[in-house]
């Protein structure tokens, strides 16, 4: 039937390793895959030390959701920045119960707890519950788990919501006066000077904006992307792929499409305290490309050499112009 | 984060005997009915087999037979093919080499290795996986760890976790490699070798 292996397991196994980790990367393209695929097709024992590897992987995804048995009464927010990794760690080593009587003890007199990002962070938060919430750069939120309810107020900032939906408790986002409701859901909420954005990634949620003077109120669906103004809310539809690129900067992308030099350069501005200056006449210039969000050099290189612009690096400010 | 295909769900409908597989139809059940059954696999050729070096090499081909088989039709039931695979493999191999335990190799069943038995409560088998990745990680060297949860649970990308454990970014790719080879072992066969990986 089949041919015996002359790769033994260990190689195998170490090489299927390898091409996961490099599938999982950030630079992974269609060359890659490839090379993958034609990796897999040499021999069966490749393909089948590769589907092991990787189903391990994807069970390790419970990982990221991670729930710790506290009772159901006070359920508060973990933990930000490192020590997510260290209770997920007391989880391995089985101290599960003691950090939850601390947790506990402290969380008797509910409150809500304040989780801030700084210019170019990225921090998440994981709740007792399984959902989890990302906050992008210059960020300022405040959480609330009571018993009976979850509340999320987004002071300034990006934040991508992936809730755990339990109808019992629903899980509530403020911002700029605004209201989103998980319905079962994943979405990014970002605050704008012009009004609050909300992209449904999947499931569906509810924005409400009381305050409007119409349209106060819309049930969002998966690739929708909501304005809410004071005036009102309107819906747009944006294919998944580029709802997936608004989520790059979770990856520490960012990708932009054909947007204006102007605009990137803002996007830009958001994660770095150098700021990238665009002269007028050279803003409404249309670019492509994907970009490490601290890489300044990346893209004012490829400023310098795709569009034959002049850069002017100073302390504070990177200035591009004809 | 990533997008590796649901191996998680159940196949609609049953599967009979005979029915042709694709080759992503034979994946996704190797994944989900011959993986689990790993444990058990290890145990009975490490009964059957004097070297133990041999084992891993033993399991991964019958891994490839039974892979092969799928692509073809789908055995079922499962656990007896598989190890009816496994015992034909080592009276193969036993041939070549002259040693074996013949008394474990004709019989799997005296085992109670090859037959089907009532599948667990789904709940407990969660709870089971969840325990062995939790002492998979114990495990596992912390700096392999620390890479593995950043980007398992952050998805930071290669550049960031070399910046948070001060290592090169080639070593961060060695770290994860690593973690995913031993996450599977454990996973799946209880144990993990970690030596002088990949």
């Amino acid at each position: 039937m089949s041919a015996e292996q002359s790769i033994t397991a260990r190689v195998a196994r170490g090489q299927a390793a390898e091409w996961l980790e490099r599938s999982v990367a950030n630079d992974w393209g269609n060359e890659d895959q490839a090379a993958l695929d034609a990796w897999l097709a040499a021999a069966p024992t490749n393909r089948v030390a590769y589907l092991r590897v990787k189903a391990a992987w994807n069970k390790a995804d419970r990982l990221a959701a991670l729930k710790l048995p506290l009772p159901r009464k006070a359920v508060p927010p973990v933990s930000a920045g490192m020590l997510p990794m260290l209770l997920r760690l007391a989880a391995c080593f089985g101290l599960l119960a003691v950090i939850g009587l601390a947790a506990l003890s402290f969380m008797t007199r509910s409150q809500a707890q304040t989780f801030a990002t700084a210019i170019g962070g990225h921090k998440l938060i994981q709740l007792h519950d399984g959902s989890t919430i990302e906050l992008n750069t210059n960020t300022s939120i405040a959480v609330n788990v009571t018993a009976g309810s979850r509340t999320v107020t987004i002071a300034k900032g990006e934040v991508y919501f992936q809730v755990h939906h339990d109808a019992a408790r629903p899980f509530v986002v403020y911002a700029e006066g605004h209201r989103i409701t998980d319905l079962g859901t994943k979405f990014l909420v970002r605050t704008h000077a012009s009004g609050l954005e909300v992209a449904l990634i999947s499931g569906s949620a509810r924005l409400d904006t009381p305050n409007a003077a119409r349209k106060k109120s819309v049930l969002l669906k998966p690739g929708e992307v909501a304005v809410a103004k004071t005036g009102g809310i309107s819906v747009a539809r944006e294919p998944l792929g580029q709802l997936a690129d608004r989520l790059a900067w979770r990856r520490g992308m960012l990708v932009f499409r054909h947007i204006t030099l102007a605009e990137a350069a803002a996007e830009f501005n958001r994660y770095n305290s150098r700021k990238i200056v665009i002269s007028n006449d050279i803003a409404g210039l249309k670019i492509n490309g994907t970009f490490a969000k601290g890489s300044l050099d990346a893209f004012s290189r490829t400023a310098q050499y795709a569009l034959g612009l002049h850069v002017a690096v100073l302390d504070s400010e990177i200035v591009l112009s004809r | 984060m990533v997008e590796i295909p649901d191996i998680g769900r159940h196949s609609a409908g049953t599967h009979g005997a005979g029915r042709a597989m694709s080759m992503s139809e034979a994946e996704d059940w190797f994944v989900r009915e011959v993986l689990p059954l790993e444990t058990q696999l290890m145990q009975f050729l490490r009964r059957s087999w004097r070297n133990p070096a041999d084992i891993d090499d033993l399991c991964q081909d019958i891994y490839v037979r039974v892979f092969e088989a799928a692509c073809e039709q789908i055995p079922h039931p499962v656990k007896p093919f598989v190890f009816a695979t496994a015992r034909n493999l080592l009276i193969d191999r036993a041939r070549r080499a002259h040693v074996v335990r013949i008394e474990a190799v004709a019989d799997p069943d005296a085992l109670g290795l090859a037959t089907e038995e009532p599948s667990a409560d789904r709940t407990i088998i969660a709870r089971e996986e969840l325990r062995r990745l939790q002492v998979a990680l114990d495990r596992i060297p912390q700096a392999y760890r620390d890479a593995l949860l950043m980007k398992k649970v952050e998805g930071l990308s290669r550049r960031e976790i070399a910046a948070r454990l001060g290592i090169s970014e080639q070593a961060v790719k060695y770290h994860i490699a690593n973690a995913m080879y031993a996450l599977a072992d454990f996973v799946y066969s209880d144990r993990a070798d970690l030596g002088d990986s990949p």
